[in-house]
């Protein structure tokens, strides 16, 4: 099925938004591990 | 009663407000127009600016304590969302699921790698796609039996995995609100140098018009026994 320009730039928008979400999403993750990783560094050296 | 209309405001004007506006220099200018328009002389002129000098003060001093007082509340506020952390007690039925999968993932790995030790990472990539799996390998990596199967690779991806939507969620509104107050910071502190430069600029011109005064009061020079 065609989709109308309108259509179109919904989608476009939306996948945008998407985008930049799952990076955010990304970038608080990557952070917490290693925050984590370096806890868990730490308890090792203290161990 | 201050003279110039601007400082009369109940609500004391804000630094940003009175580095934009060049008001003193509005207010200069008013005052040499309504000098030469209405024929003053320039005692009365200097007796204004004199005036102006010392509301400008006022104001400028009000502004910077309003100015220091904000900057100690946004600093205040930094540290208390600094302090929230993420608290998360799993529900039993989540309990009982990660246990499963803890006591199925290690048992499948000491028995399945007695014979072929390239069975570990199957065995983990089978679990470590869900978060209970995830969970049960961040959980197993401290485990003497299979602990050397998780190596920190595996372990950074298993935690990444194993992080709740809520956390996400907490931290990226913690991570947004943090950088909102720390904009507002910056921007607080840059007024703050600029002012302090601006305040003591005002704090001059009183200290010379004091000068001034004195000068006017007292001989310039003593009179010699000549």
């Amino acid at each position: 099925m065609m989709k109308t320009p309108e259509e179109k730039e919904k989608r476009r928008i939306y996948l945008r938004l998407y985008q930049r979400q799952y990076r955010k999403i990304q970038k608080v993750k990557e952070r917490l591990v290693a925050e984590k990783l370096k806890e868990v560094d730490k308890n090792a050296q203290n161990a | 009663m201050p003279r110039m209309p601007k400082f009369q405001s109940s609500k004391p004007l804000s630094a940003k407000d009175l580095l934009e506006n060049r008001y003193y220099e509005k207010y200069l200018s008013e005052l040499s127009e309504e000098r030469d328009n209405k024929g003053y002389t320039s005692k009365w002129y200097d007796e204004q600016v004199v005036k102006l000098n010392k509301e400008y003060l006022e104001v400028c001093n009000k502004a910077m304590k309003n100015l220091n007082s904000r900057i100690s509340e946004v600093l205040k506020q930094i540290n208390s969302v600094k302090e929230q952390h993420f608290s998360y007690t799993p529900t039993d039925d989540e309990i009982r699921s990660i246990n499963y999968a803890k006591d199925l993932i290690r048992s499948r790995l000491i028995n399945e790698t007695r014979f072929n030790p390239h069975a570990a990472e199957n065995i983990i990539n089978e679990f470590v796609g869900s978060r209970t799996g995830a969970s049960a390998i961040v959980m197993l990596a401290s485990d003497s039996q299979v602990g050397n199967f998780i190596t920190p690779d595996v372990f950074a991806k298993a935690y990444a995995k194993s992080i709740p939507p809520e956390q996400v969620k907490f931290e990226m509104d913690k991570d947004e609100k943090l950088n909102k107050l720390e904009t507002e910071l910056i921007d607080l502190q840059r007024q703050h140098v600029i002012f302090s430069k601006h305040l003591e600029i005002a704090q001059q011109r009183c200290t010379d018009d004091f000068t001034q005064q004195v000068n006017d009061y007292y001989f310039k020079q003593l009179p010699t026994a000549e």
